[in-house]
C-alpha cells in the first residue's frame, strides 16, 4: 500500500500504528521509552484520547496455512501475535526517512557492532566477547591488587615495633639480630631469614631451657589441660565448651533420643506390615478399580475406615509413622555414637591432667570424678561434675596468677619473645613470597588469557566477517540500483575494528572513495543524498536478508533529497528486491507517489491519498467509505450524524449507479451529489421499467425523497435557512428508511447485493448468479 | 532466499558457537606453550552457549586458585 499526503495530514500515523503494534514497550521509537523532558514515552500515546476513543490496532497474519490475528488497544500489553511475528524479525522493518542516517554517521562503532550482532543473531558471541574482555580486566585488577601485600607489611611493621614498613630482607635481618636478639646473647645471629638457619634451632633450644628453668613450660601445659576440660572462658561469647560440657550435653541428647525412639516404637508396633502398607497405598494411588481393602480383603464399606478414601488416609498415616520411627532410630544411633566419642575424649583429657598434675597437685575431687566416669555405662546419668569443675577452676586461677607473676619477673627480652618475633618475621616473609609468586603466575596467565581470548575473538571475527561480507554485496547492489547505472559507486565496507585483538566489538562503515582514498568515513566524502542512499541500502539489504520469515516493510518518507531519476530507481528497486514483501509506503512527495503505479503491479498494490485529518478519527483516505457502524455509533451517542448518512447514501448510490451503469451528466471521477446520483438511478429504473420502490406506509418512491434531500440538506452549510437543523428523531428515521430502501436492491433469487450490466444487456444482473434484477416489492 | 535462510539459520547460537569454539581451541592447542588449564576454564565458564550470570566471577575465582596452586613452592 502506498499512501500520499502533504505534511501534517497524519500519513506517518499509519506507520506509527504498525510500529506501536510491534513495540514491546508499547511506544514509538521517536517517543522514547520513558517520560522525561525530551521523551514522552508511552504516555504520549494517550494524549490523543486514544484510550477514551477505544483506539486499537488489529492485524491479521498468515504463516503458510496458519492464520492468526490479534488486537492491541492503546494502551495494552504486547500482543501474542506480534510476539510470534517478531520472533522471525532480526532487523527493525519500520524505516523512517529522518532516522536513516543514524547507522552510517551517528552511531558509535560499538553500538553499530551491537546492532549488527542483533541482525546476525550474534548476541551469544557478543556475550562471549564481553565476558572475555571483562575476565581479562578482572585478572588485570587481580594482578594490580595490593591488599594482601599491604596486610603482610602491616604485620611486618607490627613485628618490628614500627621500625620497618617495606620488606627489605637485609634490613629485617639487621633489625632481628641487632634489636631483638642482641640484648639476650650476642652469640645468636641469623645469616639469612630462613627456617633453615642454624640460629633458629639454637633459639628454640634456649627458649625451651628458659621455660623449664622458670617453670612456665609445666604451668602453661597444665593450664592447657584445664582449659581442655572446662573450656576457654574468653574465646567466644559464651566461652568454648570443654570436654566435661560436651560429655554432659551428649548424655542429655542420648537420653532424649532414646525416649523419642521408644515413644515411636510403641506407636508403630505393626511395623512389620510396612512393606504391605506401601504396596497397598501404591495400588490405591494407581486408581485401580477395587471394592475391598488390599490389606485385609474387607469390603471398603465394612472396613473400620468405612471407605476407600478412609483406608487410603489410614495407610498414609501408618506409613508416615513408620518413617518417623525410622528417623528416630537413626537419631538414637547417632546420639549414642557421639556420646561414646565424648566419653572417650573426656577420659583422655582427665588422664592428661592427672599426668601433668602428678604429685604436685593432688585433687581428690577430680580423681573421684574420673573414677565415676569410668564406671558410668552408656545410658546412665552423667556423674556430677560440680565439685571437680570447681576445683579445676580454682587451680586455673592459681596457676594463671603464677604464670603472670613469672612473666612480670622476666625482663623485656626473653628467648620466648625473640622466638615469637622471629617466627612472625619468617611467616611474613613466606607470605610475601607466596603473594609475589601468585602475582607472577597471574601475570603469566593474563598474558596467556590475552592470546587465548584473541584466538576466540579472531574466530568470532572471522565468522562475523563472512556474514558481513555477504551483506556488503547486497548493500552495494541496492546502492547501485538507487544511484543509477551511470553513478560512480564506491566500494562499501563494514569493517570490524581492532583486528588481531581479542576484543573486536566495534564496526565501521567505510568507503573506498578513490584509489588514493580508501577506507574513508562516508560523512566526509559522500553527498547528503548519497549518504541517505547508503543508509537506506544497508537497512534494506539487512531486512531483505534476515527478515525472510516475516516479509513486512514500512517506509515512512524515505524519499528526500532525490531527483526524478532517483525516485524512479527507488520504485524499481523496491519492485525488484521486495516484490514478495508486504509494504506500507507513506510519502509526502507527490511526484514519487504518481510514478509508483507505473512500477508496481496494480493487482497487488493499493494507492491511496489522505483527503483529510479528522479530529477524533485521524487520517481519512480519499476512498474511505463511511461504515454503517460509524453512523450507528453517532446516533447512539446522540451526535449529529446527518452528514455521515448523506455520505453513506452517496457512496451506496455511486456504487449501484456504477454497477447498473446508469447514464450520467457528470464526470464519474469527481464527487457528485446525492441529488444527481438519485436522479440518475431513478431515470434508469424508469427507462428499464423496473419501477421505483416505495417504503411501507409511504405513498411516493423513496428515490424521489432522496432527490429532494430535505433532511440531508439540514446538515449542509448550503441550506436555505441556516437557522434550521435536523432533530435526532428525523435523523434516525431517515437512516432507518434508507436502510430499508437499500435492502430492496438484492437479487430476487439468491439475495446477493452486487450487480453488473454486461454489454448489450438492458437490465442489470446479479453478479453472483446472473439472475436479472427486479424489485420483490411494491414499486411505482 | 535460500542464501538468506542459510545465513539466518546458520547463526543458530549453539551450532555457531561450537564451530567457533572448535576452531579457536584447535589454534590454541597447536601452540607449543598452550595453557591447557586456562583453556579448560575458558571453555567451561565463558565460551559456552549459556554462560552463568556470574561466569566472569567464577572464571576469575578459578584463575586465582590456579595461580595460587602454581605458586606453591
Amino acid at each position: 500500500m502506498a499512501v500520499f499526503a502533504p505534511n501534517g495530514m497524519g500519513k506517518s500515523s499509519l506507520v506509527d500504528s504498525l510500529e506501536y503494534y510491534f513495540s514491546e514497550d508499547g511506544t514509538l521509537d521517536r517517543l522514547g521509552r520513558r517520560s522525561s523532558p525530551t521523551q514522552a514515552g508511552p504516555s504520549a500515546l494517550r494524549h490523543v484520547d486514544a484510550e477514551d476513543a477505544g483506539t486499537s490496532v488489529h492485524m491479521w497474519f498468515r504463516q503458510g496455512r496458519k492464520k492468526f490475528d490479534d488486537s492491541r488497544p492503546v494502551p495494552a500489553p504486547f500482543p501474542p501475535a506480534a510476539e510470534s511475528v517478531l520472533g522471525m524479525v532480526k532487523v527493525p522493518f519500520v524505516i523512517r526517512g529522518y532516522e536513516l542516517r543514524r547507522f552510517v554517521d551517528d552511531t558509535s562503532p560499538v553500538d553499530r557492532y551491537r546492532e549488527l550482532a542483533e541482525w546476525f543473531e550474534l548476541e551469544p558471541l557478543l556475550a562471549v566477547q564481553e565476558n572475555l574482555k571483562a575476565l581479562r580486566n578482572r585478572v588485570g585488577r587481580m594482578v594490580a591488587d595490593t591488599t594482601d601485600t599491604r596486610e603482610r607489611l602491616r604485620d611486618l611493621t607490627g613485628a618490628t615495633d614500627g621500625a620497618i614498613r617495606e620488606f627489605d630482607e637485609a634490613a629485617v635481618l639487621d633489625w632481628l639480630n641487632d634489636i631483638a636478639l642482641a640484648p639476650l646473647n650476642g652469640s645468636i645471629r641469623f645469616t639469612e631469614l630462613s627456617a633453615d638457619d642454624p640460629a633458629l634451632r639454637e633459639l628454640e633450644g634456649r627458649r625451651r631451657a628458659e621455660r623449664e628453668r622458670t617453670g612456665l613450660e609445666t604451668l602453661e601445659n597444665l593450664l592447657a589441660a584445664i582449659d581442655a576440660l572446662l573450656g576457654r572462658p574468653a574465646t567466644g561469647p559464651e566461652g568454648q565448651g570443654g570436654h566435661i560440657d560436651s560429655f554432659e550435653k551428649s548424655v542429655s541428647r542420648f537420653k532424649d533420643a532414646v525416649a523419642n525412639e521408644a515413644a515411636m516404637r510403641s506407636a508403630t508396633s505393626e511395623s512389620v506390615f510396612g512393606e504391605v502398607w506401601a504396596k497397598a497405598k501404591d495400588l490405591l494411588e494407581s486408581g485401580a478399580e477395587l471394592d475391598e481393602c488390599p490389606v485385609c480383603d474387607t469390603k471398603f464399606a465394612k472396613s473400620p475406615n468405612g471407605s476407600r478414601e478412609g483406608v487410603y488416609a489410614s495407610l498414609s498415616r501408618s506409613l508416615e509413622n513408620l518413617e518417623e520411627y525410622r528417623k528416630a532410630e537413626v537419631a538414637k544411633d547417632s546420639a549414642e555414637a557421639k556420646l561414646r566419642q565424648a566419653t572417650r575424649s573426656l577420659g583422655e583429657a582427665l588422664d592428661r591432667f592427672s599426668l601433668l598434675a602428678g604429685s604436685a597437685y593432688q585433687y581428690d575431687t577430680v580423681a573421684a570424678y574420673r573414677g565415676a566416669l569410668r564406671s558410668c555405662n552408656t545410658g546412665e546419668p552423667a556423674p556430677d561434675s560440680g565439685e571437680a569443675a570447681g576445683a579445676l577452676n580454682g587451680l586455673r586461677a592459681s596457676i594463671s596468677a603464677d604464670v603472670e607473676r613469672i612473666r612480670q619477673q622476666q625482663s623485656e627480652f626473653t628467648y620466648d619473645a625473640a622466638l615469637k618475633t622471629t617466627r612472625r618475621l619468617l611467616a611474613t616473609k613466606s607470605e610475601l613470597e607466596r603473594i609475589r609468586r601468585t602475582k607472577e603466575e597471574l601475570r603469566a596467565i593474563r598474558e596467556c588469557l590475552g592470546r587465548q581470548a584473541g584466538a576466540f575473538g579472531a574466530a568470532i571475527a572471522e565468522h562475523t566477517g563472512i556474514l558481513i561480507g555477504s551483506l556488503q554485496d547486497e548493500i552495494r547492489s541496492i546502492y547501485e540500483h538507487i544511484q543509477g547505472a551511470h553513478a560512480k559507486v564506491p566500494l562499501i565496507r563494514i569493517e570490524l575494528a581492532g583486528e588481531g585483538s581479542y576484543d573486536q566489538r566495534s564496526a565501521q562503515v567505510l568507503i573506498d572513495f578513490a584509489d588514493s582514498c580508501k577506507g574513508a568515513m562516508p560523512g566526509g566524502f559522500l553527498s547528503d543524498s548519497q549518504i541517505h542512499t547508503l543508509a537506506l541500502s544497508i537497512r534494506l539489504a539487512a531486512i531483505h536478508r534476515f527478515n525472510a520469515g516475516a516479509r513486512i516493510l514500512a517506509l515512512d518518507d524515505i524519499v528526500t533529497s532525490y531527483d526524478a531519476d532517483h525516485r524512479k530507481n527507488i520504485a524499481t528497486m523496491l519492485n525488484k528486491y521486495f516484490g514478495d514483501f508486504q509494504i506500507i509506503l507513506a510519502t509526502h512527495d507527490r511526484h514519487f507517489f504518481d510514478i509508483l503505479p507505473d512500477h508496481f503491479p496494480k493487482n497487488r498494490w493499493r494507492f491511496a491519498k489522505i483527503k483529510e485529518l479528522q479530529s477524533g478519527v485521524g487520517p481519512v483516505l480519499e476512498d474511505h467509505l463511511v461504515r454503517d457502524e460509524e453512523v450507528e455509533m453517532k446516533l447512539n451517542k446522540r451526535q449529529d450524524a446527518i452528514n455521515d448518512i448523506r455520505k453513506v447514501q452517496e457512496e451506496w448510490l455511486d456504487r449501484i449507479c456504477r454497477e447498473f451503469e446508469t447514464p450520467t451528466t457528470f464526470r464519474r471521477d469527481s464527487n457528485h451529489s446525492l441529488n444527481e446520483l438519485a436522479t440518475s438511478l431513478g431515470l434508469f429504473l424508469k427507462n428499464c421499467n423496473l419501477g421505483s420502490p416505495t417504503l411501507p406506509e409511504h405513498s411516493r418512491p423513496f428515490l424521489e425523497s432522496m432527490q429532494r434531500s430535505k433532511i440531508e440538506n439540514l446538515g449542509s452549510h448550503h441550506r436555505n435557512d441556516p437557522y434550521t437543523s435536523s432533530s435526532d428523531g428525523d435523523t434516525r428515521a431517515r437512516w432507518e428508511e434508507f436502510k430499508i430502501f437499500r435492502s430492496m436492491f438484492k437479487c430476487p433469487k439468491c439475495g446477493h447485493q452486487r450487480f453488473k450490466r454486461p454489454p448489450d444487456f438492458t437490465i442489470p444482473v446479479c453478479a453472483k448468479c446472473k439472475t436479472p434484477f427486479s424489485f420483490g416489492c411494491q414499486t411505482q | 532466499m535460500e542464501d538468506a535462510d542459510e545465513a539466518a539459520g546458520g547463526t543458530c547460537a549453539d551450532t555457531v558457537l561450537q564451530g567457533i569454539r572448535a576452531k579457536a581451541v584447535s589454534r590454541i592447542e597447536s601452540e607449543p606453550d598452550a595453557d591447557a588449564e586456562l583453556l579448560a576454564i575458558l571453555t567451561s565458564r565463558i565460551v559456552v552457549a549459556s554462560p552463568d550470570e556470574d561466569a566472569v566471577d567464577l572464571a576469575a575465582a578459578d584463575i586465582q586458585k590456579l595461580a595460587e596452586a602454581r605458586a606453591l613452592p
